[in-house]
Formats: structure tokens, sequence, C-alpha cells
């Protein structure tokens, strides 16, 4: 289990925080929904522990993040700048974690094919010469072949073409363990119903939420009475409501979207 | 020997960039030393002796300026790497203790490669020249001295590289990057230059006198190796206990403000390493 506490995170002290006063737990299969600039990344980064904590606690089964040395299995993530570390190929890098990881290289090099990276390519390109969506996969394959009891998977749609992300979508289906998958999509509501959703807007984690609950939901500007969630985005208030009368979640395809609900779009 | 330990062997003999520097420029600096720089015949005891003092120069100071170019590659390696250091040590089997070590002696392996490779291109090129083969009086005191100069220099990267991430001084990477290769440029200004007692005090600019002293035999002098070379000046000769004692000293500086760095440098990628 995943656990975060009172967690402010901050880059610089004069800074405003990025994540601010998260308190929540991860012990399934969760989304995280957020748009763009939200701090999904950063709280993974908080996660990993490679972003300076302010205030507040990580725990990963209990153990606070900082005090936490040579854990194989514990926790895999698909953060590109954690898997570089020579100038060599991208296979190399990929035997490379398998092996320190105690992961499944046949596994890795199965999924990573799976999602079209050839032995052939992996061999020929250093990670940095894969294109955003190559190095996405790339990561993802690593990060889901790691055996680790938690993985974090940052934005693993981006980039991808719809039949490789329904692949993904299989794979994390399949995977075993505690998974946070983070995206600012909202199709994943439809395709993983069974999982428990976390919103983050600003900084803040909101939730959570069963995923088949908000398939059907909308959106709507301001303070609703028996809404599923109330959240603070752009200085404005938004209700996440059962049926009709707002915007559709599914239909705005990117969480994005709600800064143009705001202005109006 | 460990995966991560053969890869870090791999990545630095096969990096472009530090083969061209650390190998292809020196090689032409080899051969300019051997071919256009020198003079004179190996005719008689005194010829021979002479040609067998400028190799050992040659071998000397060129393996040094190849190791201090081999750093800088080293300073932006473990600038480069540190945020998967981070992680590595925390989610990896690999651990703290044995990431730096393993490090240390993967780099160390390849710049000892990059010596050897010099040294072997110096002693080849000047049999090419004058037919001598001009091997170290005592081999086992080069290659000892070279292992000394290969650990002083990657401390010295780790230190610098080390600095950078804790100040957060990013932007200063280039110029500090670059400073193995202005001591190891400061080491091979002593060919002309006298810089008496200051070798002791310099970061290791006694490097040379313990090179040249292993490999002729010869006490060499605090500098000015050329004029010494040709006989055409009075120099006074280095204190080899000295030189040997003041190289110790500033592994151990290196080695210490690294530690110290380690454990300092809370909120930067390379923080949790600690031995």
């Amino acid at each position: 289990m995943i656990e975060l506490v009172e967690l402010y995170v901050k880059y610089g002290r004069r800074r405003e925080p990025v994540v601010r006063g998260v308190t929540t737990r991860f012990s399934g299969k969760h989304l995280l929904l957020g748009p763009n600039g939200a701090g999904k990344t950063t709280l993974f980064k908080a996660v990993c522990g490679l972003a300076p904590i302010y205030s507040g606690k990580v725990l990963i089964d209990g153990q606070d993040v900082e005090s936490i040395y040579g854990r194989p299995k514990l926790l895999a993530v698909n953060l590109s700048e954690v898997y570089r570390v020579f100038y060599l190929s991208a296979y190399d890098h990929l035997r490379l974690f398998a092996d320190l990881m105690c992961g499944d290289l046949d596994l890795a090099l199965s999924i990573a094919e799976d999602l079209g990276l050839s032995l052939e390519l992996l061999r020929s390109r250093k990670p940095w010469e894969l294109s955003a969506g190559q190095q996405k996969a790339l990561f993802t394959a690593l990060a889901l072949s790691s055996g680790a009891r938690h993985a974090l998977l940052d934005e693993p749609f981006e980039q991808l073409d719809p039949a490789r992300k329904l692949r993904v979508v299989r794979y994390v289906e399949g995977h075993e363990g505690v998974l946070v998958l983070s995206t600012h999509e909202t199709w994943v509501l439809n395709a993983l119903k069974d999982w428990s959703v976390h919103f983050m807007f600003e900084g803040k984690v909101y939730g959570p939420l069963r995923a088949e609950e908000l398939a059907h939901a909308s959106l709507v500007r301001g303070e609703v009475e028996g809404a599923l969630l109330r959240f603070e985005a752009a200085g404005e208030v938004y209700s996440i409501v059962h049926g009709a009368g707002g915007e559709p979640l599914s239909k705005l395809v990117s969480l994005d979207r709600i800064y143009e609900v705001t202005l109006g779009g | 020997m460990t995966l991560y330990l053969r890869l870090k062997v791999k990545d630095l003999l096969t990096n472009l960039e530090l083969l061209g520097w650390s190998i292809g420029f020196m090689e032409f600096w080899a051969a300019m030393w051997i071919f256009v720089f020198s003079g004179g015949r190996a005719v008689g005891e005194w010829g021979v002796y002479v040609v067998n003092i400028n190799i050992a120069l040659a071998y000397s100071f060129l393996s040094l300026l190849s190791i201090s170019s081999t750093a800088i590659g080293l300073t932006y390696s473990v600038f480069y790497m540190s945020r998967a250091a981070r992680y590595m040590v925390k989610f990896t089997r690999i651990g703290p203790a044995r990431l730096v070590i393993e490090d240390f002696l993967g780099s160390l392996t390849a710049i000892l490669v990059y010596a050897a490779i010099i040294f072997s291109s110096v002693i080849g090129l000047s049999y090419l020249r004058w037919r001598v083969l001009a091997f170290p009086e005592n081999p086992l005191g080069v290659l000892a001295d070279l292992i000394l100069a290969g650990i002083s220099f990657y401390w010295l990267s780790y230190m610098l590289a080390l600095a950078v991430l804790v100040s957060g001084r990013t932007r200063a990477l280039t110029m500090t990057g670059y400073l193995p290769l202005i001591i190891g440029f400061v080491a091979y200004s002593q060919l002309w230059i006298d810089l008496g007692d200051l070798i002791y005090v310099i970061p290791l600019c006694a490097l040379p006198a313990l090179l040249t002293y292993h490999g002729t035999g010869a006490i060499p002098p605090t500098g000015s190796y050329l004029a010494w070379l040709m006989g055409s000046a009075t120099v006074r000769a280095v204190n080899l206990r000295l030189a040997a004692a003041s190289t110790f000293a500033w592994i151990v500086v290196f080695i210490t403000v690294s530690l110290a760095l380690m454990r300092k440098s809370r909120g930067v990628p390379l923080e949790e390493i600690r031995l």
C-alpha cells in the first residue's frame, strides 16, 4: 500500500507547492485523472523519493520513502528519467534494469515487442533516440515486467496509437499488485470500469470514486448538492454529478478541457 | 563481474567523444612528440639513455592528459545519471555503497585501458622512430602511478559533479566539468616550467614526478623537464616521498569532500548515495 500523509512538494523555498496537502491511500488499481500540469508526475516523483518533500510523508508498505534503500520489487515506475544511466542502447538499459530490479527480461521484451518495439530497434537505438511514444512504451514495459508490488504508470497512453493503447489496457488489467495510472484522458473510465479513480487538480487530490460511477457522470460548473465530487480548478468550483445536465465526462476526451469549459468553450 | 560494472566499462570504452579526446587526440600528440618535437638519434649509450627518458616523459605526460580528458566525461556521466542513481539505490538491488564502488571500479578500469593504449602507442611509435624499446625501469611502479592518477581524477570528477548538483548551479557544469583537464594541463606545463615547491600543493601536480621516476629510475626535477632532459638548466630534484604524500593527500581530500557533499545534498538526486 502507498500512503500519502499531508504531502506538500515544492521546488525551491520561495516557489508555490506543486503538490498541496495530499492525503490518500493507494492499495489496489487506481486511476489518477487530471489535466496536464495538475501535479500528477510530481506526485509520482515524490512517491519514488525523487521530488523534494516540503512536508508530510510518503509511506510504502508502511516505510517512509526517505529511508528506503536497496529494495527491488517494492516499487517500479515508467518515468524515463530514472532509466537513463549510460550512453548505451535501449536494450542494454532494459537488461540492466531487469537485472537490478530482479525483473523478467523476457517479459519486458515481449511487452515491448507487443507495443511496437522490436529487439532490433532496441539494440540499435539509445533510449533518447526513440520517439516519445516509444520511450513511454519501453519504460512501461520495464515497470510492468519488474514484478514490483507497487507500480506507477505516468501517462502510459500518451503518444500511443489506439491499437497500442488497448494493449496497454490489457497489460494493466492483468497486472498483479498495486497500480496507479495517471492520465488526462477520460476514455479510460469506460475501459477500466472496476478501478478506483482519484482526480488531481492544481496540486490537490480528490476522491476516490469508482470508474463505473463516472462512466455516465457529467461535469457541472458550480456547487451541486448531492454531487459525487466537488473540486476547484482555475478559481472555479466544479461538481461531478450523476447523469446528464452538464458536460459528460467521457465526452471531455481530455481533462485539459476543464479549462476550456471555464473559458466558456 | 556484475552487469552494472560490465556496462559501465562498455559505456566508457565505446563512447565516441571519450575515444576521440582521450585516445584520438592524444595519439596525435604522441605522434607529434615522437616524430616532430623530438630530435636526435639513439646512438651510443648516452643517446639511448636520452631517448629512454624522452619516451618515459612522453607516456607519463600524455597518459596524464588522457586520464584528465576522460575525467571530463566522468564528471558529465555522474551528473547526468544522478536522478537514475537515486532511483536505483532505493528501488533496485544495487544499494548506495555498491553503486559507488562499482561505478568507481568500472571507471578506473576504463581509465587504465585508455592509459595503457597511450602508453603502448608511445612505446610503439618510439620504436618506429629510434628502434629502441623503451620499457619502464619499474613497470609495476608506473602501473601503480597510473592507478593513483586514475583514482585521483575519478574522485576529482565525482567531487566536481556533486558540487554542481549540491549548489544547484547546473549552468556551471561546462566550466566545472573541464577543471580536470585544466589541472591536467597545469601538470603538463611542468615540461617547460619549474613550479618548485608548488608541485606539492597544486592538485595532482606531483604525479608526473612519480611516473617519471618509475619510468626512468632517475629522480626527476620539480619542473622544467625538457631542460632537464637536454641538460641545459640546473634544476632541483623532487622529493619523491613528499610527491607521493601530496598525491595521497589530494585523493583523501577529494573522497572526503565527495562523501560530505553526498550527505549534505538533501533534495538533489545524488543525496542518497552514501557509504
